[in-house]
């Protein structure tokens, strides 16, 4: 027995209407939203300008330096500039960069966003009861619900790729902030009332200190989901490793798909263990306090 | 003696009639796209009752529709036959005549190419592709807005390099253009879609007939001063890859034929009146958005078609036919 379902043209019109009022939605607001986030277009197509700009040698060694002083690890720096090498000599260097950039502003998007949402629910019990499903919906609704709809909103390229992967990506930073928050001692904060501190210190002297490990894990999660969205990002028009491989699909070009599925691999790889390596020699340098 | 010349005739009326009935029963392929099933109906029911064929309804692809028609002789007609994608053995089953060609121009203006949206073609009096290039600025690229932006084919689509080498040939980065490109068919629709519904240019590629295209109110495919520079042009630099094409020649795209094809041996008046059969790139689109906006059956968008259009397919049919097909409208 089939199941009792409104009829058809019930069905019809609802969808319709979510059709029309998304349509109307889009004319009247579409034009303010793109104006609001041309700040972030702006430091979007410039910071990927600098990175193809940079000669390759001065990007290695200043990365390099960079990684030194964040994790002292030679073997990590290492395996950064063969790595790169590797990914240069086959020709991904420049959409390489453009992957990286858009992997970088998103992330910093989604901390910028995500590290107050989850202070904001790990001191309020409501915030946490309203924000947790939809975080949930963020990570499983398919991405394909969303891509049309962002499209409509912001045209293609680059904009609409970073809301993308941003909605993908943004979860676990606010989980994590959440979590780390959430399990810092009470004692501790009770003591530092009691010795006077305000609220705000407390926060940023006390609970984000000790939280720091697992946000920093949240962050480490945010960059392999970015990493991992912009395939999907390339979709609508967003250039680099993620469109070299739609390219490989389309065309079905073997080779093309496992060179640049593997330099997605090698960016992944060194972004994880490098934050990893910060956090644990962080630890180690408390732990000797 | 009587009595056998009576077994005799009435035999052969029987054998007669029996075949003179099955003659009578044409089969109409109904080809799986919109447009296509639409026309198979609109001859069911033009032939049904305007000239008094039973007709049949028979569902199928383009390769498995002319392989049939090549073997069984079955289907006898298929309606919007595109030609430049029939093979080899159906272009020469055409050439020694077991399969005929009635009608080469099925669907007026079909084809892909270079769209805008209209009220923009119509605000600014944008005609041709020339006329379209020499505006950059009604069209901004998202990323550089001092750009015009041309939306290109998805990746994978054969369409994307004859869009970078016209790009080439119509020598566009110099004259303020840059490509944008899709990603996928969805980034395409939702591209246009996001385009018209904000009222920001948009010029790319599309195709026709679609109800997409009606529904987004597109012009197109728009022509170039220049014409079809050639088969050559086309075949042997625009479709290539560009590393093989060195010198590209602008052109407008070419618009695609659609034919009616028939198996030999149908009837003379039938043949005539999809000889005559003609639809308006923009009736056909009007008609599949009809179709959209009343999740209509194809049975229902040809009694559409027919019902709000006799001025067009009066044209087709013999006087006595069109006054039948009228009575049974009603």
């Amino acid at each position: 027995m089939n199941f009792p379902s409104l009829d058809r043209d019930t069905i019809t019109s609802f969808k319709k209407s979510i059709d029309s009022g998304f349509r109307e939605f889009a004319s009247n607001w579409g034009e303010w939203f793109t104006e609001l986030l041309s700040p972030i277009l702006w430091l979007l197509i410039h910071f990927e300008e600098l990175l193809i700009a940079t000669p390759w040698y001065i990007f290695l060694s200043i990365v390099s330096l960079l990684l030194w002083k964040a994790t002292q690890n030679w073997k990590l720096i290492l395996g950064f500039l063969i790595s790169f090498i590797l990914i240069g000599l086959v020709g991904m260097w420049d959409d390489t960069m453009r992957t990286l950039a858009i992997v970088l502003v998103s992330t910093l998007v989604c901390i910028v966003i995500g590290i107050p949402v989850g202070i904001l629910m790990a001191k309020n019990n409501l915030a946490h009861k309203i924000i947790l499903p939809i975080l949930d919906l963020m990570q499983t609704i398919p991405q394909f619900v969303y891509l049309i709809p962002v499209v409509m909103l912001f045209g293609l390229g680059k904009i609409p790729g970073l809301i993308a992967i941003s909605v993908y990506a943004i979860p676990p930073v606010i989980r994590f902030t959440n979590i780390g928050l959430r399990e810092v001692d009470k004692n501790l904060k009770e003591t530092a009332q009691a010795l006077g501190l305000k609220p705000l210190h407390i926060l940023r002297l006390i609970e984000l200190s000790l939280a720091r490990n697992v946000i920093l894990g949240g962050v480490n999660q945010t960059v392999m989901m970015a990493l991992a969205m912009v395939v999907i990002a390339s979709m609508i028009g967003v250039r680099g490793l993620g469109a070299q491989v739609m390219q490989s699909i389309g065309n079905g070009y073997l080779g093309l798909g496992v060179i640049s599925g593997l330099s997605i691999v090698a960016l992944a790889i060194i972004m994880d263990r490098s934050i990893q390596s910060y956090n644990k020699r962080f630890d180690k340098w408390r732990d000797k306090k | 003696m009587k009595h056998y010349i009576k077994t005799i005739i009435s035999v052969m009326l029987i054998t007669l009639m029996s075949a003179v009935a099955k003659a009578d029963n044409i089969k109409i392929s109904e080809l799986n796209w919109q447009s296509g099933s639409m026309i198979a109906y609109i001859d069911s029911f033009i032939i049904k009752h305007g000239y008094g064929h039973d007709t049949e309804i028979v569902p199928g692809g383009i390769d498995a529709t002319i392989e049939s028609m090549l073997a069984t002789g079955s289907p006898n007609i298929v309606g919007e036959m595109w030609i430049s994608s029939l093979g080899d053995n159906a272009l020469t089953a055409l050439d020694n005549g077991s399969l005929v060609l009635a009608g080469d121009g099925v669907i007026q203006g079909a084809g892909e190419g270079w769209f805008i949206p209209k009220d923009i073609a119509e605000k600014h009096g944008l005609n041709t592709i020339e006329d379209v290039l020499a505006r950059p600025d009604l069209f901004p690229h998202p990323e550089d807005s001092s750009k015009g932006a041309l939306v290109t084919c998805p990746e994978g689509w054969t369409c994307k390099q004859k869009n970078l080498n016209l790009f080439k040939a119509f020598d566009m980065e110099a004259k303020g253009w840059k490509i944008l490109e899709p990603g996928s068919g969805t980034g395409l629709n939702a591209h246009w879609e996001g385009s018209v519904t904000k009222g920001i240019g948009a010029f790319g590629y599309y195709w026709t007939p679609t109800s997409f295209v009606g529904r987004l109110n597109l012009v197109g495919p728009l022509s170039s001063e220049v014409g079809f520079a050639g088969e050559d042009n086309w075949l042997k630099c625009i479709s290539l890859k560009d590393e093989m094409c060195d010198n590209p020649q602008p052109t407008q795209w070419p618009s695609s034929e659609t034919g009616t094809i028939v198996t030999p041996g149908v009837d003379q008046a039938v043949v005539d009146y999809v000889s005559a059969r003609t639809f308006d790139g923009s009736i056909i689109t009007n008609t599949l958005v009809w179709i959209e906006d009343n999740q209509a059956t194809a049975e229902d968008s040809a009694l559409y078609f027919l019902n709000t259009h006799p001025e067009i397919w009066t044209k087709w049919v013999t006087p006595k036919a069109a006054k039948k097909i009228k009575a049974s409208l009603k």
